[in-house]
């Protein structure tokens, strides 16, 4: 359920495993970098993983790495569009952090 | 190896307790008949396990995600309930989408439970951590749920021609297990859409 269709937002899961993606990883390795880069916070089902990478593919912001002889997990990598997708995310979010210390004031610094 | 029978049917949760309840005693799932279960000795609370209902999704995406499991470092099991209407080579299951609807390949309908085992550790085991994740999969088996039920309301109520008494008692079963499950599954569904409302 999503409030606004035009918002844009990506979610929490959706851009945790976008940044895990920067370079080839796999299903394990998605999870543990999140789990580690959150401290915790966020901890992700391999069920959960599974269709978001399915439907990430689908999308195109995702493609499946190149083989690697070393490893014999299937590994992902962010496309263009999903770089693209990433980059925006990242600029959305400093915009509301920005318009959230803006009208927070003193309290609201970082 | 220690073989105890059990069936289910289609009540995860209560599989998935049984199969904790059985490691708390120190016994690792070896493997998953239809009826039966082979265990053999581990450490008490050594392994955790999980089961998924994959009923829903063809036999290749089922393979497919099994071995995304595996990679991930849990053991998997795949098991039969029997939710299916075979007539000669064809075989039918009520509420899949159209791929897996008919199914006549030999074990492209025998696998509708996935039972997932992990090493025990601190941090909790869920394989669906997102709100739109569960509630999707919830929607996935009422809807097969509410499927089967119809299906077999319409057997019971052809039985009754045959047998009154039978007939009637069958449609009651059906009616009310089906019924109650499909409420709760709504019920939780609802708690689901509310919480959306301010948290992914």
């Amino acid at each position: 359920m999503h409030d606004n269709l035009k918002g844009g937002a990506l979610t929490e899961t959706t851009f945790f495993i976008l940044l895990a993606l920067t370079k080839p990883n796999h299903g394990y390795g998605i999870m543990q970098f999140i789990e580690n880069i959150t401290n915790n916070r966020l901890i992700l089902g391999a069920g959960t993983l599974y269709g978001a990478l399915g439907a990430l593919s689908e999308k195109g912001w995702i493609e499946q790495a190149a083989e690697n002889a070393n490893e014999r997990k299937k590994e992902y990598v962010l496309t263009k569009a999903g770089k693209s997708a990433v980059y925006a995310e990242l600029h959305r979010i400093k915009e509301v952090c920005g318009t959230a210390a803006n009208i927070l004031g003193s309290e609201g610094q970082l | 190896m220690k073989n105890v029978f059990r069936y289910f049917a289609g009540f995860v949760r209560a599989q998935e307790n049984w199969l904790n309840k059985m490691s708390a005693k120190g016994w690792r799932l070896m493997r998953a008949g239809i009826s039966t279960y082979g265990f053999e000795p581990c450490n008490p609370s050594e392994y955790e396990y999980r089961v998924e209902f994959v009923a829903h999704k063809g036999y290749a995406e089922i393979l497919d995600y099994k071995t995304f499991l595996e990679e991930v470092g849990y053991r998997v099991y795949h098991k039969n309930i029997n939710l299916n209407y075979s007539a000669g080579k064809v075989t039918w299951r009520p509420g899949t989408p159209k791929s897996a609807a008919i199914a006549s390949t030999p074990g492209a309908y025998n696998k509708e439970l996935l039972i997932i085992e992990r090493k025990a550790d601190e941090k909790p085991f869920e394989l669906h951590t997102s709100l739109d994740d569960r509630k999707s999969l919830l929607k996935t088996v009422r809807k097969m749920c509410v499927s089967y039920g119809l299906v077999m309301a319409a057997l019971s109520i052809g039985l009754v021609f045959a047998n009154l008494i039978a007939g009637v008692l069958a449609l009651t079963i059906f009616t009310v297990i089906c019924g109650a499950l499909a409420i709760r599954y709504t019920k939780m569904i609802a708690e689901i859409e509310k919480e959306q409302i301010t948290r992914e």
